[in-house]
Formats: structure tokens, C-alpha cells, sequence
């Protein structure tokens, strides 16, 4: 069964061509009824209808389950973008929305075109854009009121917002960390090295030029300076001292030693060999953000008094005969050892021995243990006096 | 407390002081650094092996059961 309300608005259209009384209207609207419905009128006893009014009144009470809710703003939420529907069927379909909704709602509207547009290049250009509240709330409002006044003009607007979307993708990429290539990077510039020839002239030695992978060439203007030229991508926007995808080029192959001959030697000797060990821990250098230190605990393996750990530092402070029996031997791993290990992540090491004439199972040698325990029932079953 | 260490090949003799815990635990002993810095074992956990020397200066080798270790 449908929505009654929807059944009525359709059988009042069609009563308008008539324009019945009461009792054709009663008798009429039983024949707009099929299958469960009809069961139910046949059902009410005869006699029993006086007027169109009482009849419309039970047959809503009858299906007030039926009907459907009033739409309510946050509906708007639910309309989102399906994957492959374009951005015009969306927008159409949204305004669609808002008007069944009639909310008048603006940031709402705005907030929940966002919401609903696919994750892509206009959903992030509008996220971009969101600190220009202006630009934010006018851009999906325009369409929306072009939709609602002339259906021709939503090609236009979205079009309009093509336009939009390009320019914030430019800006995305000027604020965000790049994408891409320069990505792996997270974001670090490249080192500036300096050369003793110009870098429009290192990059057409041919040796050199080899080992650069070439930029994908386009006419467009690729940088905010417009009447810097950069030889390497061939195109206005930059200088080549600062076009970032040849300095990422020419630092890895500095890091292979490829420019070595072109490298500006530094002047001072002792920054030279500085520069040997920078260069040395570049390569396995991790950024240290801050350190973690625990606030309580710490080694207590000396004892719990204060006098006992100032005797154990000073006993590890003093040199001592070392027993060295130890330091002859070479103790070594070797490939020989791993192949009869069964691949694991984290088994612990338990080995056997034989202590007190019985063989112990289940030791863990535990480097984290500041003592060596046994547990209470081991100790019974080696049978040993209690002292 | 005398506990012998071998691999079949050669073996090594050591005192150990236990301290005897009534716990519940799935392990019979621990082995803590005391022991192991004293007769300078080498563990590897990537090679579920064991490696001292012992007394007549060859390397004892004991492998760890990983069946028994899970």
C-alpha cells in the first residue's frame, strides 16, 4: 500500500475534472482501491459511511503507517554523491532535495553539500577554501539557486565551479606538503649544494644529463614567477635555482657520488671533515622530536637501601681482576645457526639443563630478570632440603 | 646450587644462587643476568640459540625448544 496522503492528492486532482458530491466522491474513491485496501472498505459495515470527510478520516487512521515522514532538513545529509555521478547530477539532485526540504538554513545547506560531495579534487579544493567563509557558502549556494530558477544554466555553474576547482587545487598545492615524487620526501626541501658551474650548465653535461630523469614538458607557467625561466622544466614560473624537482635529482646524485668533481669544496679545513661525517650521518640520521624518561623505578638489582647502591657503583666504578677466561673464545651466529629455527616473531629462548641431578625443562633465560628464580614447585621436585 | 649446562659436546659446571619464588608461573626457572653476565652467555632470539663458552674454551651451543616455548 502506498502513502495515503500521496492516494488522496491523486484521487483530489482527478475529483477537480469531476467535481462530484459527497456520495459520488464515497463511491469513486472505492474504485481507486485495489487488493489489501479493498478488503478493508468492503470490511466496514454497511451503512456506516455518512460523509467523503468520516471516509477520508479512516483511511487515514487505517494507514497512518504508511505515510511517509515529512522531510526534515537533516535529510540533506543523506544525499550524497554516488560514485560516477557527476558533479551536474549531483547538484541537480541536491537542489531537488532542498527544495522538497525548504529549508532556508544557508550554512546548514553549505555543510551538507560538503558533506556529501565525493572525496576528489572539488571536495578538497572546497575544504581548501574553507577559510574564506565568503567564497565557501557562495560557491555551492550559487548552483543551488541557478538549479531552482533555470534548470539550462546548471551546465554553466558547473562549469563555474570547475573554474573554482582549479584554482584552489593550485593553492592546495602551494600549502600542503607535495604529492608525489616529492612526497616520500615529507616535505623537506632539497639540499642546496654548491657547484662550481652554473646549474643551467651542469644539467647539459652529458654525463649529467643522463643520469636526470627529464620533467614532463608543458607550456604552462609553472610557479608564481612568471618571468623566471627554468631550463630544466623548459618553462617560465621559477628559477632553476630554485626548481625543486631538479634539486631532488641533483641531491641523490651527489649522495652517489656522482658530482663529486662539481661540488664546491668548502674553504675551511676543519668544516671539511665535518662535513665528511654530516654528510656520513645524513644518511641514517632520524629526526629525535624529544626524549621519554621514565620519572620512578631504575636498575634495583644493587638493594633498596641507599648505602647498598653506593656500594654497587662503586664496585662498578673500580677496576677490578676481571675473570677473563671468557674474553678468548669468539661467540659468534652464523647462517649455520638459523636453519633449523622454526620462522617466528617473538618465541622466547627456553633451554634445559640439568641442575641437582634432574633435568630442568622450561628455563627462560630472561635478560630483563635482575635475579635468577626458581619457582617454588621446581624446588620441591628437585627434592632438596628447605635451607 | 650445581646446574650443568651441555650440548651434548661439551658442557660447563656452575653454581647458581636461586631465589625460590611460590609463584604460579609457566616456566620452572628464570635465568636473569646475574648468571647469564657471570658465564657470559650469549643469547640470540632470532636464533632461538644459546652460546657459552665453557670452561676448556670451546662454545657450548644450546638450542632453545620452541615447542616447549609456547
Amino acid at each position: 500500500m502506498e502513502d495515503p496522503e500521496a492516494h488522496f492528492t491523486a484521487f483530489h486532482t482527478q475529483m477537480l475534472l469531476v467535481c462530484g458530491f459527497d456520495a459520488v466522491r464515497c463511491k469513486l474513491f472505492m474504485s481507486t482501491l485495489t487488493g489489501m485496501a479493498m478488503d478493508w472498505f468492503i470490511s466496514l459495515p454497511e451503512g456506516h459511511i455518512t460523509s467523503f470527510a468520516q471516509l477520508s478520516r479512516l483511511f487515514r487512521e487505517q494507514y497512518l503507517a504508511n505515510r511517509t515522514p515529512a522531510p526534515v532538513s537533516y535529510d540533506l545529509f543523506d544525499v550524497k554523491q554516488f560514485q560516477g555521478e557527476t558533479l551536474k547530477e549531483y547538484i541537480s539532485r541536491f537542489g531537488a532535495q532542498v527544495a522538497k526540504v525548504g529549508t532556508t538554513d544557508e550554512p546548514m545547506i553549505v555543510y551538507a553539500f560538503r558533506k556529501g560531495v565525493r572525496l576528489g579534487s572539488f571536495s578538497k579544493s572546497l575544504n581548501c577554501s574553507r577559510p574564506d567563509e565568503k567564497c565557501t557558502t557562495a560557491a555551492p549556494a550559487r548552483p543551488r539557486a541557478q538549479i531552482r530558477t533555470q534548470p539550462t544554466r546548471v551546465h554553466e555553474a558547473a562549469t563555474e565551479r570547475k573554474h573554482i576547482d582549479r584554482k584552489c587545487t593550485y593553492e592546495t598545492r602551494r600549502t600542503q606538503p607535495r604529492g608525489r615524487a616529492e612526497g616520500r620526501r615529507e616535505g623537506n626541501r632539497p639540499l642546496r649544494h654548491n657547484f662550481v658551474v652554473e646549474l643551467k650548465d651542469l644539467i647539459v653535461v652529458p654525463n649529467i644529463a643522463d643520469r636526470l630523469r627529464p620533467p614532463v614538458k608543458s607550456n604552462k607557467v609553472l610557479g608564481p614567477h612568471k618571468e623566471s625561466w627554468c631550463e630544466f622544466h623548459e618553462a617560465f614560473g621559477h628559477h632553476i635555482n630554485n626548481c625543486l624537482a631538479l634539486g631532488y635529482q641533483l641531491d641523490e646524485l651527489v649522495k652517489n657520488g656522482f658530482l663529486k668533481d662539481y661540488l664546491v669544496e668548502k674553504q675551511t679545513g676543519q668544516s671539511s671533515s665535518s662535513q665528511a661525517a654530516s654528510g656520513e650521518g645524513q644518511q641514517h640520521e632520524v629526526p629525535i622530536h624529544g626524549e621519554i624518561h621514565t620519572i620512578a623505578g631504575g636498575f634495583s638489582g644493587s638493594g633498596c637501601t641507599t648505602s647498598q647502591r653506593k656500594r654497587y657503583a662503586r664496585s662498578v666504578m673500580s677496576v677490578e681482576a676481571f675473570e677473563d677466561h671468557l674474553s678468548d673464545v669468539d661467540i659468534t651466529f652464523t647462517r649455520e645457526d638459523l636453519r633449523d629455527v622454526v620462522p617466528h616473531d617473538s618465541d622466547p629462548i627456553v633451554i634445559s639443563f640439568v641442575t641437582a641431578g634432574r633435568m630442568v625443562h622450561r628455563a627462560l633465560v630472561d635478560q630483563g630478570s635482575s635475579a635468577d628464580v626458581m619457582f617454588w614447585p621446581t624446588f620441591e621436585k628437585l627434592q632438596l632440603s628447605p635451607d | 646450587m650445581r646446574t650443568t649446562f651441555t650440548d651434548g659436546v661439551a658442557s660447563r659446571i656452575e653454581k647458581i644462587r636461586y631465589l625460590v619464588v611460590n609463584a604460579p608461573s609457566v616456566y620452572n626457572v628464570l635465568l636473569g643476568r646475574p648468571t647469564l653476565n657471570r658465564i657470559g652467555v650469549v643469547p640470540s632470539t632470532s636464533h632461538m640459540k644459546v652460546k657459552l663458552p665453557s670452561m676448556e674454551g670451546v662454545v657450548i651451543t644450546i638450542r632453545s625448544d620452541q615447542k616447549e616455548a609456547r
